[in-house]
């Protein structure tokens, strides 16, 4: 990058906010050699704006930053351009307890933020798998979501309006505060899982809700996949749980390396009931005259339980690394995948755990593999996408740069599909310098490889 | 206007199938508000191979085209003001599939809102977005506009509730846009895009529905109060109180009196407002929320709650309300529907303005709101034939959506820009905001061709 680019970036944050050295280029990069140019801290909008403008005129990639903690899973390597590191914007500008709302700047921790909102019994309703550390700016563009999502829907759900500033420096304003807006296109919402190619969001709008009068977490273990999932389906369809999850055998070992243990060896069922104290507990009362083996968990083990749930992927993953895919088919279909896939796996991959959110219809196959070892797997890969695509469902592997699978499925899907979001990149980013890495687009452009 | 392509669209549908005659033209020269546009000519579809052949025609000719259900619309949206082709999509008026257990339906665009509740209540399920209108507007309506409803407060509106959809681009190519799994794959959520784009982007022929299963117990009530302020005030109350009501409605003074002059259903003629509440969910413990709604309201001034005992009190409040926009409707000539929203809290604060509003001009203004959503539906009743009513009432709308701005919401809740919101876009919406929407809407559309001038208009045009 031309020393001149790196001054006027300097005049816009402060040198203090301008970064060359090389272990904080690192800190925003992907590999060894994959690293930007150079790492700018902005402090406000209009100095977002300002970095922008500077990347347009000149063509440069600029790539917007949380924590980082799914970098690798939304984004592909890329040498050279400008890192927007957000976290110094991480200020609550509003938070209006009357109309449920909060108004917080895109670099606010996921931590800093509930700690605030708690002190008038409200909270965000998004449950990211990450660390607390995690953004909220983060969370929006990559789509996080954890368990809760069953019952409170993902992070668009969560969402009134945002502040964001386009790929040519404008800064704009989607959406709202108010619960009802049909004023724009839902550029708010569709911002969410956009992983910075369309834009920097700098403000979010967040929909909030009360605390739950009372939360209890029912834990059940079987013998075998088929069982559990006949479980999942009298918990779902005659109950309303907020969260359900299924771990294999694997998984449960998984969670008993990080604490957790459910008593008995096998497929292990976790859901949660929140709500009116009375409602929770009927629903209670139902599951457990259905299965007298039911485990209300006490307040200490259903912590631990769902943090090691949390922590799934990181302790399986340990120093080795992992492959994650992700696979969703219709909630009918899940247990015949499930048990087909374990028997693929059992094959040639004992070591890989699969866990669902069950009552979604959504699969995360862990395995035993490090990323960059991709090929060793492929083929069992290859397998269970068949074994989803049977039961008319989808995998992506989620941490590996190969988008063979993800632009197949988007091009089965019309063909007339890739050439749409081109023209909407090239619309909004005339000069395509917006997180031109990132995945969700990375198949559908061309002659965007980065420069610097 | 005399059209040069009709053998073009008759060779398309079939001849029965072009209408042109005077009295077709002027059948299809509105929607439910009161913006007006004839088009040169009216198509009806039939099959998705005619939609892609009229939109590639349309598309190469660059001939403007509205899409059409049942033209319930309240701002303009499917109204042809610049003559061209209007296609209506009713015939396409299939449910294609209901999937109870994985809890999706499928349907054609032109099915009502109400046909799919009947579908799908065997199953003990729900589509849950239900707008007033349901009985007669469309899917594809509800989808072009965002459709709201009752019960938005606590289920959300219908982007929360369509998770995919097939559609067609105005080169003719069909797309699926989401579907029935969860969003997984590493690609742009266009369905969030589709949702309230009020047909500017592309034509939806399949719809895939979220269903919900069905609340299994209700409690309803009927909050009285003296002024209509007060009313406001309660509605923050409530909600601050961390219970979400599946319904809080309100209706003031006018209101009211319209429907019980009409009904007989025995309302509180006198009070300044009512609020309907309603909470939902298993039967256990509705009695204790419903107690703590009666508590706060009458902490918050409220001079009688009234629970509804039987299934008999129950509807009767419901036809109360369903039936208001209508009651109100037969005091004058014309009514105006508005559809602002503000922030909760600003509720007793944009009430008073109306009144004032009201008595300034002194034309009637019955409220009625969406109260927990924010969302207002002031009725202002006038006689369109009189110039200086009509003056008066501009003058209100004006006001209005400037105070609404002003005090942090918006110009619309539900209903949509459309045409009749487009004077008031830029108090709302920046220039640099309409730059990026028309990016994205000409990169679906890039001859604008449908609904052109609406929604998100050419600054140039």
């Amino acid at each position: 990058m031309r020393q001149e680019t790196i001054n006027a970036l300097q005049k816009i944050v402060g040198e203090n906010n301008c970064k060359t050295d090389e272990a904080i280029r690192r800190q925003h990069g992907y590999s060894d050699t994959a690293i930007p140019d150079v790492v700018v801290y902005p402090q406000n909008s209009q100095q977002v704006a300002d970095i922008v403008k500077v990347a347009y005129n000149e063509g440069i990639p600029v790539v917007p930053w949380g924590a980082g903690t799914k970098a690798r899973i939304g984004l592909l390597p890329q040498t050279g351009g400008i890192a927007v590191n957000m976290t110094g914007m991480n200020q609550i500008v509003e938070y209006d307890y009357e109309n449920q709302t909060a108004y917080v700047e895109a670099g606010i921790s996921y931590k800093a933020l509930q700690e605030v909102l708690i002190t008038h019994n409200l909270f965000w309703p998004v449950e990211p798998i990450e660390s607390d550390d995690c953004t909220v700016g983060g969370i929006l563009v990559s789509n996080a979501a954890g368990p809760t999502k069953l019952g409170y829907g993902d992070v668009k759900h969560h969402l009134l309006g945002l502040e964001m500033v386009t790929p040519t420096g404008d800064i704009i304003n989607p959406g709202g505060k108010t619960v009802k807006n049909v004023q724009d296109y839902d550029n708010t919402r569709f911002m969410v899982g956009s992983w910075g190619s369309l834009g920097i969001i700098t403000k979010v709008m967040l929909k909030l809700k009360p605390m739950p009068e009372k939360e209890t977490t029912v834990f059940l273990t079987f013998n075998d996949i088929e069982s559990a999932y006949a479980a999942v389906r009298t918990i779902r369809n005659e109950t309303t749980p907020l969260a359900l999850e299924m771990m294999d055998n694997v998984a449960m070992s998984v969670m008993a390396k990080s604490g957790f243990n459910s008593g008995g060896n096998g497929v292990g069922v976790m859901f949660l009931y929140s709500g009116f104290i009375e409602q929770v507990d009927v629903m209670v009362d139902y599951v457990q005259k259905k299965f007298n083996s039911a485990v209300v968990l006490d307040e200490k083990a259903t912590a631990t339980a769902w943090q090691a749930r949390q922590q799934m992927f990181p302790v399986f993953a340990g120093q080795r690394g992992a492959i994650l895919a992700t696979v969703a088919v219709p909630f009918t279909a899940l247990g015949r995948f499930m048990r087909q896939a374990r028997a693929e796996l059992d094959k040639n991959r004992k070591g890989a755990a699969m866990v669902a959110h069950a009552g979604n219809g959504q699969i995360h196959v862990l395995l035993d593999q490090s990323p960059e070892a991709y090929a060793g797997v492929q083929e069992i890969v290859n397998r269970l996408a068949s074994l989803a695509s049977d039961v008319d469902g989808l995998l992506v592997v989620n941490n590996i740069t190969d988008m063979t699978l993800t632009r197949r499925w988007v091009e089965g899907r019309g063909r007339a599909m890739i050439d749409l979001m081109a023209r909407i990149k090239s619309g909004v980013d005339p000069h395509h310098i917006m997180a031109p890495n990132s995945k969700v687009l990375s198949y559908v452009l061309n002659g965007t490889k980065a420069v610097s | 206007m005399a059209v040069d392509y009709l053998n073009d669209l008759i060779s398309i549908v079939g001849k029965e199938n072009v209408l042109t005659s005077e009295i077709s033209l002027d059948t299809y020269k509105y929607d439910a508000g009161l913006i007006y546009g004839n088009p040169d000519v009216v198509v009806f579809v039939e099959n998705e191979e005619q939609i892609a052949s009229l939109l590639k025609f349309a598309n190469s000719r660059k001939i403007p085209l509205v899409p059409r259900g049942n033209g319930m619309g309240l701002s303009g949206g499917t109204v042809a003001q610049l003559g061209g082709i209007v296609m209506v999509m009713t015939r396409l008026n299939k449910i294609l599939e209901v999937d109870p257990e994985n809890r999706v339906a499928v349907v054609q665009p032109g099915v009502t809102n109400m046909e799919v509740q009947k579908a799908v209540a065997p199953y003990g399920l729900v589509y849950m977005p239900d707008p007033a209108s349901q009985k007669v507007s469309t899917m594809g309506g509800n989808l072009g506009e965002n459709a709201g409803g009752m019960r938005g407060i606590k289920y959300g509106v219908t982007k929360d509730h369509i998770i995919g959809a097939e559609v067609i681009l105005t080169n003719g190519e069909t797309v699926q846009i989401g579907g029935k799994l969860e969003p997984i794959a590493q690609e742009l959520n266009l369905n969030l895009l589709l949702q309230q784009s009020e047909g500017t982007l592309c034509v939806a022929t399949k719809i895939y529905l979220k269903l919900s299963p069905a609340p299994k117990a209700q409690r309803t009530m009927l909050s009285i109060y003296k002024t209509l302020e007060d009313a406001g005030k309660a509605v923050s109350a409530i909600i601050a109180k961390g219970i979400i009501p599946c319904t809080l409605e309100l209706m003031d003074n006018k209101v009211i009196n319209a429907v019980e002059e009409w009904l007989h259903i025995g309302l509180p003629v006198h009070a300044g407002a009512v609020l309907l509440i309603e909470v939902d969910g298993w039967d256990v413990g509705l009695d204790r929320q419903a107690q703590q709604i009666v508590d706060i309201c009458k902490e918050v001034g409220a001079l009688e709650v009234k629970l509804a005992r039987n299934e008999k009190e129950r509807a009767d409040l419901w036809v109360a309300r369903r039936m208001s926009i209508g009651a109100m409707g037969r005091m004058r000539p014309n009514y105006d529907m508005e559809d602002a929203t503000v922030p909760r809290n600003k509720l007793p604060e944009i009430f008073k303005y109306v009144t004032s509003l009201s008595e300034e001009t002194n034309i009637p203004i019955g409220m009625l709101a969406h109260a927990g959503d924010g969302n207002l539906h002031p009725l202002v009743l006038f006689d369109e034939r009189d110039e200086d009513e009509m003056r008066r009432v501009q003058y209100i709308r004006d006001k209005l959506f400037r105070k609404a701005i002003e005090l942090g919401g918006t110009l619309s809740g539900e209903h949509g820009v459309g045409l009749g919101k487009l004077e008031f876009l830029n108090l709302a919406i920046s220039k640099e905001y309409l730059k990026y929407m028309r990016a994205e809407r000409l990169a679906f559309d890039p001859n604008e061709i449908l609904n052109r001038g609406k929604t998100v208009p050419d600054p140039a045009a």
